[in-house]
């Protein structure tokens, strides 16, 4: 007897309607249509390492060796931007946030005047580079969607608004603005909120990623606010694109190479 | 993507396929932006949200771009190409492992907004009308969410999507009876869900009504009632 024995020709048209019904008719949401451009732009460009079977493959791709001042920008403006305000921070408690929020101010500024002030040192770990015992953002290829939503909502990173991390260097404003005072930006959270990200930082591994495993090479990023991760264990960036309507693309891109291994569009918070 | 030129038109999705192979840099993308909506509509309603859809339709366009020699031009190419997509959206599923139970109703909240075609009617219909048509989708979407992706990947092709059995055994990569089984299996398993095979149940309202009431506990204690004439 088949599984449908129970179903009349009138229930079976009836669900059959229903289904067609509910039909998407929509046309592609611009952001996709913008992401899949970039993707066959790549492609056309004969880019030969973008793979989507490269997610699982990334634990064992070499690590890329090469450090840069770019990419520690970038490592310092997340770990002294989103550190200095998700992890907790000394002793502080809720009685001195004041004072609290002032350190925070100063330490995110003395990160921006090192890099500002070492123009000549590329390649050069500026002297207020983020304590290698801080503890990175890790992404899981198994919870990718999850771990981006989580960390989209809490960290607040740099925007860079050219297509490479280069301009950072030129971009006083922008760094300093990288504190987490625009509207647009998510609220970081103290506190609670910061033990449960620090929890979550490590969950998918024996232990939170630490920034002294960050080491990765520059490349071309694109438009958007970047942060620095681990990504299965792998240095990337995570790129915040523009809005759109009420969307946002998150791309986790490639150190060295600046190819998107993963990509999620959110919705804008 | 999406911009075609006249010269573009003129040519045939095997011929920009064929161009594609032959190293033409702008025909794959003249190509895929002709289908691009509805294998997105596919993608989103075998993945269950505009996330994973996204995910699913870029590992879909990267495969059919490296594979495009391997089309012999034993289907319609907007055939192989739902079959790449399709085929990549339920290899994500697997490889996740994730039964998605909770977010089909994400794109109609996040995207019900958008588009021309849509909208443009809607504005003229009765705004209740509207109102329940909206929530019997979302109860079917609810509903489809909760199959196993071969049973979902089924229905979206042949009930949504209209494609014919023997197309979409072509795009699944099975046999004609695997398509007819998924499908009926599906529905009855919607039929379930939406309370279609309830008494009385009405098809234009699936899903609502109370639900029986359980039945009745029986106290352990002795009744306090006075005792029933006759």
């Amino acid at each position: 007897m088949s599984d449908d024995a129970n179903l009349t020709p009138e229930q079976e048209a009836d669900l059959r309607r229903l289904l067609a019904e509910a039909r998407h008719d929509d046309p592609m949401p611009e952001n996709v249509a913008a992401r899949l451009d970039r993707v066959l732009a790549q492609l056309a460009a004969g880019d030969s390492e973008l793979d989507p079977a490269r997610v699982v493959e990334l634990a064992s791709r070499r690590r890329r060796k090469a450090s840069t001042l770019l990419v520690a920008a970038a490592a310092i403006i997340a770990i002294g931007v989103g550190i200095g305000h998700v992890m907790p921070i000394g002793d502080s408690t809720g009685s001195d946030s004041t004072s609290s929020a002032a350190a925070d101010t100063a330490r995110e500024k003395s990160s921006a005047e090192a890099l500002l002030s070492d123009q000549a040192g590329y390649g050069v770990l500026p002297q207020s580079a983020p304590d290698p015992g801080s503890r990175l953002t890790a992404v899981s290829s198994m919870h990718f969607t999850a771990d981006v939503r989580r960390v989209s909502r809490r960290v607040v990173v740099h925007e860079v608004n050219s297509s490479s991390l280069d301009s950072v260097r030129g971009d006083a404003e922008g760094l300093n603005g990288a504190a987490p005072t625009s509207g647009d930006a998510p609220e970081l959270d103290r506190g609670g909120s910061a033990q449960s990200y620090s929890s979550a930082a490590g969950a998918n591994g024996a232990r939170a990623p630490r920034a002294s495993d960050y080491d990765c090479a520059p490349a071309v990023w694109g438009p958007g606010r970047l942060m620095p991760v681990m990504y299965d264990g792998e240095p990337a960036v995570l790129a915040f694109r523009r809005p759109t309507g009420d969307s946002r693309v998150v791309d986790l891109l490639e150190c060295g190479t600046g190819d998107i291994l993963r990509s999620v569009t959110l919705p804008r918070h | 993507m999406s911009g075609e030129s006249d010269s573009d038109a003129d040519r045939s999705d095997a011929e920009l396929l064929q161009a594609h192979v032959d190293g033409d840099a702008e025909a794959f993308g003249v190509l895929f932006g002709r289908h691009r909506d509805r294998l997105w509509a596919v993608a989103l309603r075998t993945m269950g949200n505009p996330e994973d859809a996204a995910d699913g339709l870029q590992d879909g366009l990267i495969a059919a771009y490296r594979r495009a020699a391997s089309f012999r031009g034993e289907a319609a190419v907007t055939t192989w190409l739902h079959r790449v997509v399709v085929n990549a959206c339920l290899d994500r599923i697997r490889a996740s492992r994730v039964r998605r139970t909770e977010t089909l109703p994400d794109d109609l909240e996040e995207y019900g907004d958008r588009g021309s075609r849509v909208s443009a009617t809607r504005e003229t219909e009765d705004p209740a009308v509207l109102a329940v048509r909206d929530e019997r989708r979302q109860l079917v979407l609810d509903a489809l969410a909760q199959l196993p992706a071969e049973q979902r990947a089924a229905l979206v092709l042949v009930d949504m999507e209209g494609y014919p059995v023997a197309d979409v055994a072509q795009m699944l990569d099975c046999a004609v009876g695997t398509v007819k089984s998924r499908c009926s299996r599906g529905r009855r398993r919607l039929a379930e869900l939406l309370g279609v095979l309830r008494p009385g149940s009405d098809p234009e309202h699936p899903g609502h009504g109370n639900p029986d009431p359980p039945e009745s506990v029986r106290s352990p204690s002795a009744s306090r009632a006075p005792p029933l004439d006759g």
